[in-house]
């Protein structure tokens, strides 16, 4: 667990209020991700973005990026999962 | 709905993009902070997205043609859909330009004057005077120099006290403010008694010096004395005259008539129903009128005319020729009176002073020695106090 992790648990603190990034999926249609570091792998069906020293895949079937600039992106399509992960 | 509008307004261009490390040419376009909107992957080589057209001068700017091939799939715009569309029809651009080159230019000239404030000096009188400094409809607007013609129209027009000259679009407005004369002071060389300069009943009375010789209701003669030029009083028990010049204002019911004789039998002119129409048009005091003279022997004519001020002054006058004939009738008193009675009745309304206020008016008719008589009356209330002038 990193400094960030332990500091939002310490003064019980929502994580993604502390942490560098953060996402928000929406009824499974949609992820707002904030905070990203750069597109790793992306086509219709998986979606991987940079963020922070993790990575956060994005599965589902006809993924569609509907907004990408340097900080936000906004992730369409049927979601099925999303995982944050190394 | 909201979208569509900002894509038009903010333009909406599709690009497509065919290379490899796809991902990192997105990375680095959103690096150098290109937006992009619905980025769709083709194929792995292939990548389609959309962006402003602030966003795409960035994109192609950012974009290493060497290594990647772009290509600009639509372009959605207001800029760009103006220019497709004045492509498609160019006669319109051509008006449009032309519209504007008009109304530019016709701006650039005096179309219309107008003279407010004036109430002792005609309007006639200023354009005649604005003519002799030579401007008339039609001026270059530059070539006037406002405060030189506000001084010369002021050095012209007597009456003046301060002109003003200004300019609103095609108007050329001329504000006049009117000296205010002094009451005339009395000739030394009148009499000293105020006298009746008409025939009429006295209505009010209001006397400031001497003694009023009538009184409210009184009829008088023109000439007769209203306020004679002494004051009396009483000293003790003795009644003491002293000479004062009389000072005072009479208002009195003054009628002016007129009176005029015709003949039983008249001459009346009906409609046939036959009528012709006729237009001409007027543009910068440019006027296609030409005489016409309808075949009718009789007629009679109505005039009208439309003015157009879109975008230049056009004024649309139509005459309607009515085809009239005559008819031998023997006029009854009330004929006679509907037919003869304005005429009579305009003649006693130029009898009437100007500062008069009109009460009433009526017109009668009679029959006398065979004849029809028309009186027309005007009943009006007036200063009738004057002085007489000595002769001496």
């Amino acid at each position: 667990m990193d400094f960030m992790s332990e500091l939002s648990k310490l003064i019980d603190l929502p994580a993604d209020i502390i942490m560098r990034y953060r996402y928000t999926v929406l009824g499974g249609k949609a992820v707002y991700v904030a905070g990203h570091k750069g597109l790793k792998i992306y086509n219709s069906e998986k979606i991987e973005l940079k963020i922070d020293k993790e990575i956060l895949t994005v599965t589902g079937q006809d993924l569609i990026i509907k907004h990408l600039s340097n900080n936000d992106c906004i992730i369409t399509g049927n979601i099925n999962s999303v995982v944050v992960g190394k | 709905m909201f979208q569509k509008v900002a894509d038009f307004v903010f333009g909406k261009n599709k690009i497509e993009i065919t290379g490899l490390n796809l991902d990192r040419l997105l990375n680095a376009l959103a690096a150098s902070g290109v937006i992009m909107r619905n980025i769709c992957r083709v194929t792995h080589r292939i990548v389609t997205f959309d962006v402003t057209d602030k966003m795409l001068k960035k994109a192609f700017g950012s974009i290493d043609p060497s290594q990647y091939n772009v290509r600009l799939l639509s372009r959605r715009s207001l800029k760009n859909s103006f220019i497709n569309f004045c492509k498609i029809r160019p006669g319109l651009l051509i008006g449009l330009v032309l519209t504007i080159i008009i109304i530019a230019v016709f701006n650039m000239f005096v179309w219309d004057v107008k003279v407010y404030g004036n109430e002792q000096i005609g309007d006639k009188t200023v354009f005649e005077a604005l003519e002799s400094l030579g401007i008339k409809k039609g001026k270059l607007i530059n070539d006037i120099d406002r405060k030189k013609l506000a001084q010369e129209l002021n050095s012209r027009l007597d009456q003046a006290s301060l002109v003003s000259v200004e300019i609103k679009g095609i108007t050329l407005i001329i504000n006049i403010k009117e000296r205010i004369l002094r009451p005339q002071e009395e000739d030394e060389k009148t009499a000293d008694e105020i006298i009746s300069g008409y025939d009429c009943q006295i209505v009010k009375i209001a006397l400031l010096n001497g003694t009023a010789l009538v009184k409210v209701g009184d009829i008088v003669k023109k000439g007769e004395v209203l306020a004679a030029a002494y004051e009396e009083y009483y000293e003790g028990s003795q009644k003491v005259k002293e000479p004062i010049r009389a000072e005072g204002e009479f208002w009195g019911k003054v009628w002016f008539s007129h009176t005029r004789y015709y003949a039983t039998d008249g001459v009346k002119y009906i409609r046939t129903g036959a009528k012709k129409t006729k237009f001409f048009w007027e543009i910068f005091g440019f006027k296609n009128s030409k005489n016409y003279q309808p075949v009718y022997n009789f007629f009679e004519t109505e005039s009208s005319q439309t003015k157009i001020n879109f975008l230049i002054p056009l004024i649309i006058h139509k005459t309607v020729y009515y085809e009239q004939k005559p008819q031998l009738i023997a006029l009854t008193l009330e004929q006679a009176r509907e037919l003869y009675g304005r005429e009579v009745l305009e003649v006693a309304r130029q009898k009437t002073p100007k500062d008069a206020v009109v009460l009433n008016s009526f017109i009668k008719a009679n029959e006398e020695n065979g004849l029809i008589r028309i009186d027309a009356v005007f009943e009006t209330e007036l200063k009738v106090g004057a002085r007489q002038k000595f002769t001496s």
